[in-house]
Formats: C-alpha cells, structure tokens, sequence
C-alpha cells in the first residue's frame, strides 16, 4: 500500500492542488480520508470530488489536525493506493441520536461487516451521535472476538450555523451519524498512548444515574474530588483543574479495566460530576496525574514494532489542553518513532480502540494509534 | 490560592499524597490483622509449612514442620532449606529442585516416595510440594514448602496394592500381576534376547481333598504345596496362584532343559510329600506344563495357552508328570483345533446356526404300540452350508465348558418345533430322544430349565400339554456321565421320572457296561453301541454281547435299541435276538426335524 498525507493550506483547496499533489502515483488514489475545518467544507468536498472522482472519499470535521509531524487548523488528506487489486475498502453510515439510538438491525449488519473485514475505522458525530451505545451494540452483537476497531469524535460546534462535528461521505455532509470504513486485505495494528500514572489509592463508584456520577465510595462525588482539589481552602476551578487528574477505571469488570475518563462537569447536578465518557456504578477508580512532559515522553517512547504503510492518530482534546503550546510535539514524536511513514488524524472528543482484555473501549485522554500495511497478495 | 498550574497541580499532588499516604497505613493495619490471622492459620493447619528468603535460607516454620524437621525455629532461622528438609531414599535433590523453584519461577511436587529424616534419624513417608513466593511485580523473593507426613496413607497404599496384586489365601502373585512379569520376559526375549521359562502345574488330587475334607482342607493343602514350592524355586523366580488349583512360576534366566529339571525335582518333592488332614493322608501330584518364552509367541495370552496345554498333555499322558511344551506335537494341534471349535460353537449359538434332525427308531417286536419313535440329533450348519456332525465338535465344547449351552438350546428348540407342529403330532408321537451330557445331569438348575420350558408350550391347558409332552421325551445318557456325579444324576432322574420323563443309556456296551449301575439308575431303554451291531451278521462274537445285553435288559425290565443297523440282513438278525428296536440310516437317514409332514 502507497499513502500520501496533503497538507492543506489557508483558504479553500483547489482541484489542481490536489491532483498535483497525488499525480506521483501515476493513478488516482482508492481512497482519500480527510480531516476538515468547518470553514470551506463544502468547497474543500467539492475540489476532492473534482480531483478523485472514483475514490472512495470520507472523513470528519476537526478543529486541530495532524498532517504527517504537524498540527494544523487547515485540513489534511490521507491517500491510499492499494497494490492489489482485490483490496479495497467500503464505508456504512449509521445513523442516530442521542435520543434516538441505531436500529438494531442496523447495528447487525455493521457488526456482520466489520467481523467479515480485517479492521474498522470509525468516525463519529460526537455531539449527538450516542456512541458508546452504539458500540455496547456492537459487543452484544459480535459473539466472537472482531477485528481491531478503531477511531474517534468530532465535537467542536459552530455557535452560529451548528455545523461541526459532522462528518462526511462523498460530498453528502452528515450530522448525526457515524462512519465506519471497513478495511480488507489491510494488516491493522492500534497503539494506545497514554502517559498516565496512578496518582491516589482506589476507590468503588457507589452510584451513577443517567450518565452523572452521584456518589464515590458512599460520598457526594464532588466531596470526593474537593478532598483532593481544595488547595488553601478554596477549590480549584473544576474541571480545567480535573484535565491533568483523569479518573482511571481500574475494573472490576476486566473489559472496563483501563479506560480514561476526563471530567465534564462539576457539581452539576449539586454534588454530581459528569464525564466525557460512561462511569458506572460498582467501577473501581483511582486518579492519574500527567502534565506535557509525561504524554510527550510517552509518545517518544512509543516502540514502532513492525513497519507499517501508514498511520492514522485520533488524540483526545484533553491532551491538547495539558500539551497546550506543545500540542504539534505529540504527533512529532509519534511519526518520528514510526520512520517519518505519512500520518494524518485530529484532536477527537473520544477514542475508540482496544482495551487491554478486550476490544470496543471508548476513551478520554488517550491517543489511539492506527498502523496499516497492506497484507502480501 | 497558589499561582500558576504548576504550583496548584503540586499542591493537589500533595493531597494526593496525603491521602495515600492516610490509606496505606489504614492498609498496613489492615495487612498486620491479616498477617497475623495468616500466622495464626499456618500454625493451626495439620500440614508442615517452611518458607525461606531469595537465597533458600529458612525463615520461617511452623509447629508442624518444627514437629516434623525436629528443628524449633530459632535454630533454623537462617539455614539452608536442604539441611533442614532432608529428603531420603530419593532421587530428587532438595537443593537442585529449590534453586529451580527459586530461580526459574517453577512449582515442584517432590517425589511421592520421598521419606524425610527428622533431626534425631526418625523417618516419615512425606509428600511435599515446593512454589516460589513472588512479591507483587512479580520478582522471586524466597519459596515456600509445604509438605505432610503421610505415613499412614502410604502404609494404607501399599497394603492395597499388595492387595490387588496378591492372592489373599497363599500370598502368592495373582493372575494379574503375574500376566505383567510375564509380559516383561516376553519383551525381553524379544529385545534382549534373555532366556527365561514357565511351568503351568494343576494339583492333580485338589478336588478330591476339597470334596473329601472339605474347603478348609482344601485351603490348608494350597498353601502347604505354596511353601513347597517356594523352597523349591530360586530367589530371582516368580511364583503365582492362577485358579483354584493353578500355580505358575516364572523361571527368570533359565534354559529350557535347567526349567525341565527344576519342574521335575519339584515334581519329586510333592510326591514325597503328603498332606494330611484329621484321620486322612492324601498323597498330592501335579501335572506341570513347561514352556520356554521365546520371541515366537505373540502375547502373554499365547505364552499361557501354551503352557496350560502342556499341563492339559500331562493330564492327558496319565496326570502326575512333568510335559515339555513342543509346537508340532499333535495333542497340541488338536487342543489348537479345539480351540477354534470353541469359537465357532460359541459364534453359532450366538446366531442360532445349530441345526436339529431327527432318526426315526424302529419297533421290531410284534405288538409294539404304533407311532412315532425317533431321536433329535444335533448338527452345526456352516455360512457355506457345509454341515458338521456331533464328533467334529462336542470334545472342544465338553472341554470348554459349552455343553450346558448346547444341551439347553437342544432341549428349548426340539421342544418347540415339536410343539409348532399340527395337533395330532402328539396324539401319534410315541419317544422323542434327546442326548443329555454329563454337565446337565449334574446341572442343579436343569430340572427347573426343563419345567419352564414344557410349562412354555402355548395356549390352553398349559401344565397338561407340558405333561403330555414329558410323557414322550426321553434322554439319553452315557454311563460315564451318569457315574461322574452319580448322587445328582440319580437325583434329577427321578425328579424327571415323576414327571413321565424316560431314560435311555446310550453307547451301552463301550464304557465300563457295568450291570450294578443299572438298578440304579432309572432307566427304560438300553442303546447298544453301532459297533456291536455294524457285523452281527458275521461276527459271532457280536451276536453273543449284543444277546447278552439284550437278555439282562429284559430282565431288568428295560426295552433294547440295536444303533448303527445298516442293512435288512442286521434288522433280521436283531429282530431274531429279540431286540425291540433298530435304529440306522437303513431304516431312515436324518432329516430336518419338523422339516416334513409324514409319516405320522
């Protein structure tokens, strides 16, 4: 497999650019993945239906992209051209709300999908897309152990239009929904970064209604958090406080063993904290701790393991804001360790990818690494 | 508030650390309450627990291992496991297996027989097992011993096992047990080409001390003849108790000829010597078969078949004698002949192959009642349809046992093809003659078999039919068989006598033909012998024994059959000596029985 990351530059991109971009090939690309700013959306949709016409083209919107060792707010295209013929890949869209989940039937024939692949890519709505019930679906549905999924959210929203965090096939724009790119004759492998380390003893999640955190180890959650976060007296202001102190699930449910959550929200409902990802009654936690020095050194001692084709990076926004002015260093380090392959991806609202006993976990705070090389005919 | 986001992350650190910090001493607290339930735990539990350092140093023992060891504490703190835990009498070395446990992180169950020396030299059987302890990141930080005195369980063990491999009465080895020594000298002769022997020995007199004396006699006589025999063998040879009165001996290391000699002296002292019991002495001999294990034979089944016809062809040369296995011999062939009879008798009663025909027998004197007289004879049909008569097969199933089975399927098939035949058969039916073997007159369950199956002749008047039908049957029986249990044959004659069942005793003339057992027996017919009867016409000698037979049977009262007539000139000549019947193929060859209709 051959893959091209096209950086793209201020203002909208042009057919020419694109072509001339990708010409190298001799051929046009089998697919073109793009990461998006709202702005110019469509003209940027319509310059890659112009360029590659039979590609199969889709991607997301995102605030902060990452284009080979940079991060950039213009845009990236990742192309690939499979040697062989036979590979190929297909994309579903579901869709949904989170007031109205995916059909169950709907949600059968993606698992079918997915388990007949070799691995999934998933881009999703993350603002009004219900992901993580999706996915529940998803694991009650495929029996056996599936092929590697992997992916992330978009979340920023425009105030104005209400566009973002949409994502997109074609040139059809899709709010609400989620897309998963279905890989065959492709060898995936996720890394999942973290950076992380255990910073208090473990405590037992006593009750969660509704997706909010009530009551940790029999007391109100935020008294939980103010015995840490109360500094002088007076509590730190929560959540930004809460983004370099991640809650860790650490089981007891062995699939849940390992995930992040970022808060966000404190105290609201009074007493309550909600996170950017499902906490659940009966979770064993613990608080990590991790500033910019621990995710880069993390990142820099990412082992590359086999060669891959190319990569793609979905890294939590919560990183960025601990990263702050060093947030293009994460993805430096990371395509430095893999021998300068081409990389795109974005700063997500939540990672998809494998646990360390499973599969289907949704993340806070990590960076979900895709490896692809095309399998030997 | 502190400044920047590094000054409140360190002072949230700090929290952090205060309260881990407060949970692990809760922690700790809560681990002591733990290590002292442990302790309490290790010192209560009946198993002996040492536990040492890294460096397989001891540094700790419980009450048990204290007991066990006979090392306290205090001095063992410190000492190599190895000098502590003395293993004996077992190949496995304590420091070898500890220093693996220790250094690759494996488990170990030490050997089951190991015995452990205490301090003062006392020893227990024990068994133990060794594990390494790992701290929580997974690093070896010393191993643990965990062990028990099992002395009691291995006593128990080995008593069990002595006793599912010996006999309980003599001591001696059990068929089983002897069947593996004997599958090792086979494997031997086969790849290390060692010389070893049988002897297959039946006590020749067992039976008559048992029914003399009774079974405590009988006890008594087995183990004497098991101490004589030990005296008798070497050291390195293997004597076992195989049946009843069967005792085998491997003679490991021994040619064919030192086996024959051994068997022979051995032979010699038993019959020096005597068994006495209260006011009885009982002189004992023993047929000993000899058989060299050599690569030839197959299986341990082959070597013990060989050796138990040797024994069988020193029975057969007169008891009492020692007999050298040899292939070719033809009491072999035939005892191998035997044998595959066995199994084809055994396969057609399976299949209900065998085959019944009948011999019309014939009155000869004037005035005999008019009807049918005939005989139920027996035949093996083959899947080819050849057909084998009596005398190709009833040795092998006298020998092995099968006459039972035989004479039972004879009697419930003649039975019921005589009553599946049209109502008046039985009005015209006059003598149905079944043989009966000597096993069935000494079967205490025939009499009831035959019952059930006269009782089993269909609808209406059961028990009248079943009578009418015992009324017309009639068996016949050898002297010989009568005699080999004289008290239970004249028993269930006259049971089967009660119940309108006839005798005949076949073959008369042949045996002992001795008249005194005559009066005893119930008897209505005397068969004479084919052999008497084939030359009468010429061979006046023959005319006299069958006039003599003749005579003293009608004295008795009974009624005479000439077998094997052959001719009209025979028929005349029997006729003429006052013979009441004639039986042969001249008069009427075998048919099927029920097979035609006539001539009734």
């Amino acid at each position: 497999m051959r893959s091209l990351t096209v950086h793209l530059s201020q203002g909208p991109c042009r057919r020419e650019t694109l072509l001339a971009a990708s010409e190298g090939a001799g051929r046009p690309p089998d697919i073109a993945l793009a990461f998006l700013p709202e702005f110019f959306l469509r003209e940027n949709l319509a310059a890659m239906t112009a360029a590659w016409p039979d590609a199969l083209r889709f991607g997301c919107e995102a605030v902060t992209q990452f284009a080979d060792s940079e991060a950039t707010s213009w845009g990236s295209i990742q192309l690939f051209w499979f040697d062989d013929p036979r590979h190929h890949a297909a994309v579903e869209v579901v869709t949904g709300t989170h007031g109205e989940p995916p059909a169950p039937k709907r949600v059968e024939a993606v698992a079918r999908r997915i388990a007949a692949s070799d691995g999934a890519l998933v881009l999703v709505d993350g603002l009004r897309f219900p992901i993580e019930r999706f996915l529940d679906e998803l694991r009650r549905t495929i029996v056996s152990m599936p092929p590697l999924v992997a992916g992330g959210l978009a979340s920023k929203i425009e105030s104005a239009t209400g566009a973002g965090a949409r994502v997109f096939l074609g040139e059809r724009v899709l709010p609400s929904a989620c897309l998963v790119a279905t890989l065959h004759g492709v060898s995936m492998r996720v890394e999942v970064v973290r950076g992380w380390s255990p910073a208090s003893p473990v405590y037992t999640v006593t009750r969660v209604e509704g997706g909010v955190v009530y009551e940790i180890d029999g007391a109100p959650a935020t008294d939980w958090y103010r015995q840490f976060f109360t500094v002088d007296g007076r509590l730190a202001s929560m959540p930004e406080a809460a983004n370099r102190f991640p809650l860790i699930i650490e089981g007891p449910r062995p699939e849940r063993q390992g995930l992040y959550r970022a808060m966000s929200g404190f105290d609201d409902p009074p007493g309550a904290v909600t996170f950017l990802g499902d906490v659940e009654t009966g979770d064993h936690v613990r608080l990590g701790m991790g500033n910019e020095l621990s995710l880069l050194r993390t990142a820099e001692e990412l082992t590359a393991g086999d060669p891959a084709d190319a990569a793609i990076l979905y890294s939590c926004i919560g990183r960025e804001t601990v990263l702050g002015d060093r947030s293009g260093e994460e993805v430096a380090a990371i395509r430095k360790t893999l021998g300068g392959i081409p990389l795109s991806g974005f700063f997500t609202a939540g990672e998809i990818g494998p646990t360390p006993r499973g599969n289907l976990g949704f993340y806070n705070l990590t960076a979900i690494l895709v490896l692809l090389r095309e399998l030997s005919p | 508030m502190t400044g920047g986001p590094l000054e409140l992350d360190n002072a949230i650190l700090r929290n952090l650390l205060a309260e881990t910090t407060r949970a692990y001493e809760t922690q700790m607290g809560e681990l002591y309450a733990e290590k002292e339930l442990a302790q309490v735990t290790l010192a209560s539990i009946g198993d002996g627990v040492l536990a040492t350092d890294e460096h397989g140093l001891v540094k700790y023992l419980n009450p048990v291992a204290e007991k066990l060891t006979g090392w306290d504490r205090a001095e063992a703190l410190g000492v190599p496991l190895p000098e502590i835990f003395r293993l004996t009498g077992d190949p496995e070395d304590v420091a070898g297996l500890l220093s693996r446990c220790l250094e690759a992180g494996q488990s170990f169950r030490l050997a089951e027989r190991g015995t452990l020396e205490r301090r003062d030299g006392r020893r227990y059987a024990t068994e133990s097992t060794c594990a390494p302890i790992r701290a929580s990141d997974g690093r070896i930080i010393g191993a643990v011993l965990v062990f028990q005195d099992v002395s009691d369980k291995r006593l128990m063990a080995l008593q069990l096992a002595h006793q599912a491999t010996h006999d309980e009465l003599t001591g001696l080895l059990n068929r089983q047990a002897f069947d593996g020594h004997l599958q090792r000298a086979l494997e031997e002769a086969r790849t290390l080409a060692n010389v070893h022997a049988l002897c297959y020995m039946d006590l020749d007199q067992f039976k008559v001390v048992n029914d003399t004396c009774g079974h405590l006699a009988g006890d008594e006589l087995l183990c004497r003849v098991t101490t004589l025999l030990q005296e008798s063998m070497r050291d390195t040879d293997l004597v076992a108790r195989l049946g009843g009165d069967e005792f085998g001996v491997l003679l490991t290391r021994c040619s064919l000829a030192d086996a024959e000699r051994r068997a022979g002296e051995f032979h010699g002292a038993l019959q020096e010597f005597r068994f006495t019991w209260r006011d009885k002495t009982f002189t004992v001999g023993a047929s000993i078969g000899v058989v060299p294990i050599t690569p030839e034979f197959r299986s341990v089944a082959h070597l013990l078949s060989a050796a138990d016809h040797a024994c069988y062809a020193a029975k057969d040369k007169g008891r009492n004698r020692v007999q050298t296995y040899q292939e070719d011999d033809a009491t072999f062939v035939r005892r191998h002949g035997e044998m595959n009879w066995v199994v084809r008798i055994q396969q057609t009663l399976e299949r209900d192959r065998f085959r019944l025909f009948s011999q019309q027998i014939q009155p000869l004197a004037a005035g005999a009642p008019p009807g049918l007289y005939f005989e139920v004879l027996l035949r093996m049909a083959e899947d080819d349809g050849r057909i084998h008569l009596p005398s190709d097969f009833i040795r092998a199933a006298e020998r092995y046992g099968l006459m039972r089975a035989i004479d039972r399927w004879v009697i419930r098939n003649a039975i019921r093809t005589l009553r599946d035949q049209p109502p008046p058969f039985l009005d015209f039916l006059r003598l149905c003659a079944i043989n009966l073997s000597a096993v069935s007159l000494g079967d205490e369950g025939f009499f009831d078999f035959l019952m059930g199956e006269l009782a089993d002749t269909g609808a209406g008047d059961v028990r009248a039919a079943g009578d009418r039908l015992a009324d017309k049957l009639c068996f016949e029986i050898t002297e010989t068989a009568a005699i080999e249990n004289l008290p239970q044959a004249r028993r269930l004659m006259a049971q089967l006598a009660a119940r309108g069942v006839r005798f005949s005793l076949d073959d008369f003339g042949t045996g002992m033909s001795s008249y005194g057992y005559l009066k005893e027996l119930p008897v209505s017919f005397l068969k004479i012998d084919g052999k008497f009867i084939k030359d009468i016409v010429t061979d006046p000698l023959d005319r006299a024994m069958v006039e003599s037979i003749n005579q003293v049977g009608h004295v008795m009262g009974l009624q005479t059959v000439a077998e094997g007539v052959a001719s009209a000139a025979v028929v005349e000549r029997v006729k003429a000596l006052g013979v009441d019947f004639a039986q042969g193929n001249w008069i009427s060859p075998p048919r099927p029985l029920g097979a035609t209709a006539g001539p009734w």
